[in-house]
């Protein structure tokens, strides 16, 4: 997974400041993941990241009726490289904003929830994702 | 109210009115055939509506395929034809479907803009942009 607290320092000049770089985040996640301040900070700057993220794809995308096309957008596919983390974001913004992220939901935990008969119908698909999500422990 | 995108340039020139809010319940696809409760849509992993025996995939032949499932035929224009519904179908390579239209009256189109709002316009205002041209019109009987 991609370490957002880390994103804005990802361009290391030289190769001594990289292998500096790659020490400072795998101390993180080797001696502070577990911290809850540490954890509560990461879940406030994923929040953010993704609003921004979201902001910028549904702007570029929301003329577009082809949703697999939308999932090549740049903004879209750094979404799905957070990860397992992000799924409770996407799942709430499912419940929240009717935002169609179910492709997303699929590829990241390798399951289609969405019955059969619901296919096409955003509200039923939602109420699907949103029972997924409260069995699993996501929201 | 009146609106005009960069992404429609000729929604400067003929109508391009906004008829609803943001609405992620359907799509241009179901619209064009009066439906507001569902998306269509041939995805490859069978999330969204798109009936079983009409190929799934976006080429223009394939969104054909699926109005005639629904009861159109191919005619030649967008004349306005009393009895008659017609939709339009665009694209921007003449390979792939990027949106459909349906008719109104004499004068206007209605379209689903994507996961955004409706609009209504002229097939010029919409066309030779985000969606490029109409490639195929059909028709149906009204009132079947």
């Amino acid at each position: 997974m991609n370490n957002v607290l880390f994103e804005n320092y990802s361009d290391a000049l030289t190769m001594e400041a990289d292998i500096v770089e790659r020490e400072r985040e795998r101390s993180f996640n080797v001696y502070l993941t577990n911290n809850e301040y540490i954890t509560k900070m990461y879940i406030e700057a994923l929040q953010l990241h993704f609003e921004k993220l979201k902001a910028k794809w549904l702007s570029d995308t929301r003329l577009n009726s082809n949703s697999y096309l939308s999932t090549q957008h740049p903004a879209y596919l750094k979404i799905l490289s957070f990860g397992q983390h992000i799924v409770p974001f996407l799942i709430r913004d499912l419940r929240d904003n009717k935002i169609h992220w179910f492709l997303a939901l699929s590829t990241l935990t390798g399951v289609n929830p969405i019955q059969e008969q619901h296919a096409g119908k955003i509200d039923d698909m939602i109420a699907d994702w949103l029972r997924w999500g409260e069995q699993n422990g996501m929201i | 109210m009146a609106i005009s995108f960069q992404q429609f340039p000729n929604s400067q020139r003929e109508p391009f009115t906004k008829t609803s809010d943001f609405d992620t319940s359907y799509n241009c696809i179901a619209w064009a055939a009066e439906d507001s409760s569902r998306w269509y849509e041939p995805d490859p992993v069978g999330i969204f509506f798109w009936p079983v025996g009409i190929p799934r995939n976006y080429s223009i032949k394939a969104y054909i395929a699926l109005y005639q499932y629904l009861g159109y035929e191919c005619c030649d224009d967008g004349e306005f034809e009393a009895g008659y519904e017609k939709v339009a179908i665009f694209s921007v390579d003449n390979v792939t479907a990027s949106h459909a239209s349906r008719q109104l009256n004499v004068s206007s189109w209605t379209s689903k803009l994507g996961k955004d709002m409706d609009v209504s316009h002229s097939i010029f205002s919409i066309s030779g942009g985000y969606y490029g041209n109409v490639v195929q019109f059909l028709k149906r009987q009204a009132n079947r």
